[in-house]
């Protein structure tokens, strides 16, 4: 009876408490270039390298994390001409669910990430910490219960912040890649009615009038790794374009007139665009960026090839949206960029014989990870290709590309192959044999690729050894 | 696919594409196949071949060339 009276009582007070308060707020003042955490904000377009470097963390839980931990140490441990290394050339890092966790704890921490991310985050029981914090902690599970706006991915929310992030929010994300002038991260989500990648930046939040500088990066990172179904999406709130006086970008009535069928990539964003500023919608459903690209790539994909962003240019043009052709095309005032390097680190796994070897009907989970699971491999698979099929027309133009692509496929060494594949893609703490392996296999991954062989022998300008694998996209300076 | 055009001028001046710098006068450059409003920076002194201009079907070597002539 006492302990039904206290229930109830903590239950009312939980409901007293319970008004709906969305996790972003209006952004009060006119949509404005110059604030905020985006693109334009950064050091970046005004640093002064001629080498823009792209990192794409994919998903897939610890194992994705790890690997691309093991790549940011890598990249660490390659020194450049001027003696600083390859990771402080990083420009831009995109990431997706369990790279996410990776890009932003570097983002947020820099090299001191990579001294304890192990032991922060890799080597601990995440997953179990969910499931407890979720189901045993009474506080967690009576306002599961009783306040109907705390869901699930609130409790992940507050795991990653007391793991990880703590109360970091992306105005301190902004000062921090302005003070040490770390590359910009990219989380990326997936708005799920939409059906499009959604990006944590700025730029995608002003078609919502909704400020992100006081939204804590936790949230960002809960909702690029939001696992469907087993978590509910994370719910943003779109105020109306008039809040922010938002401007609709030049390029999206004239592409939406003239370019259905001379470039249908120009109408299928706008489209995106159109629908983030349909007056109907007045919430977004966010999860995990693994739906919409699993990898990463598709937004440092768009910036290679096109101008078109969901902000207007500012400053006479100087100022814009998340774009590289400026700088690929050596535009007056403007980064001039002579090498791209961009790394794809796809922690997928394969292989393996699970339900192949019986006649046995396979049991739902099974089925339905089939079913999810190649469409979104295949479309990863997809946009490698396009990345390189991209590159290669641009040989002559006097910018040199490189895409690397880190995959387990790639893994001659079947053992360390079958270590990494075997690692699961939940939260679970990685196994020594585990980390060990996955930073194995990123230093070999990374330093056999023939395309990141070529950018070390170009930046340090060494000739072409006789032999040497070939980089389709930048074969050897004549 | 990208495309490339020139404009042509006889100042040397800020081209946007969509209202974005991507290049100068009488210079080769890329921009992405579709429909673009391309315009000049700085003073409004001059006139331009009809807007906005489709780019397609061309090459580094063989850009469409706009002509931009001083008002």
């Amino acid at each position: 009876m006492k302990k039904t009276i206290v229930v109830s009582a903590l239950a009312l007070l939980i409901v007293a408490g319970c008004a709906y308060v969305p996790i972003n707020p209006p952004l009060t003042h006119p949509s404005d270039l110059k604030t905020g955490y985006r693109w334009a904000t950064t050091t970046i377009p005004k640093r002064t390298s001629n080498t823009l470097v792209i990192l794409t963390f994919s998903g897939g839980g610890t194992r994705a994390a790890g690997l691309s931990y093991g790549v940011l140490k890598q990249l660490d441990a390659t020194p450049m001409p001027d003696q600083r290394k390859l990771l402080d050339y990083v420009d831009v890092i995109s990431s997706v669910s369990g790279g996410s966790f990776a890009s932003m704890d570097y983002g947020m921490r820099g090299r001191q990430m990579l001294a304890d991310f192990e032991s922060k985050f890799l080597q601990v029981p995440v997953q179990k910490m969910l499931i407890h914090e979720a189901f045993f902690n009474p506080k967690n599970v009576l306002k599961l219960l009783f306040d109907p706006n705390f869901h699930r991915i609130d409790v992940a929310t507050q795991v990653y912040a007391d793991v990880l992030f703590g109360t970091a929010t992306y105005d301190t994300l902004l000062q921090q890649q302005r003070a040490n002038d770390r590359p910009f991260i990219i989380a990326n989500a997936t708005e799920l009615e939409i059906g499009s990648r959604f990006e944590w930046t700025q730029d995608q939040f002003d078609p919502i009038c909704s400020d992100m500088s006081p939204i804590a990066v936790a949230h960002a990172v809960a909702a690029s790794s939001d696992f469907p179904v087993a978590l509910p999406p994370v719910i943003l709130k779109k105020y109306d374009a008039s809040t922010c006086k938002y401007q609709t970008p030049s390029w999206l009535p004239i592409a939406r007139e003239n370019d259905a069928y001379n470039n249908p990539l120009r109408p299928r964003y706008a489209t995106e665009l159109e629908a983030y500023l349909d007056p109907q919608r007045t919430f977004l459903h966010t999860l995990d960026g693994g739906i919409a690209d699993n990898i990463g790539l598709r937004g440092p994909l768009h910036a290679l090839v096109s101008t078109d962003a969901f902000v207007q240019p500012q400053d006479e043009g100087r100022l814009t949206g998340m774009t590289f052709m400026p700088m690929i095309s050596h535009a007056p005032g403007i980064r001039a960029i002579d090498r791209v390097l961009v790394i794809v680190v796809n922690a997928g796994a394969s292989g393996g014989v699970k339900i192949d070897n019986t006649s046995r009907e396979p049991k739902l989970p099974v089925v339905l990870g089939g079913v999810i699971g190649a469409p979104m491999d295949n479309y990863s698979f997809d946009s490698q290709q396009l990345l390189i099929q991209t590159f290669v027309p641009r040989i002559r133009t006097g910018v040199r590309y490189y895409p690397v692509m880190i995959s387990f496929p790639m893994l001659r060494d079947k053992n360390l192959r079958d270590i990494v594949n075997n690692v699961g893609t939940s939260f679970d703490a990685l196994t020594n044999e585990q980390l060990s392996g996955l930073k194995q296999a990123a230093d070999v991954l990374v330093h056999q690729d023939p395309c990141f062989q070529q950018f070390i022998r170009d930046v340090n300008a060494q000739p072409t050894p006789p032999g040497s694998p070939i980089c389709s996209s930048a074969p050897p300076l004549p | 696919m990208d495309q490339w055009i020139l404009v042509t001028f006889p100042e040397v001046r800020d081209v946007l594409v969509d209202d974005t710098v991507c290049g100068t006068t009488n210079k080769v450059m890329m921009v992405q196949l579709g429909t673009h409003k391309i315009t000049l920076g700085g003073a409004q002194n001059y006139v331009s071949p009809p807007m906005p201009v489709t780019v397609y079907n061309t090459t580094q070597q063989k850009p469409m060339v706009l002509v931009f002539t001083l008002a």
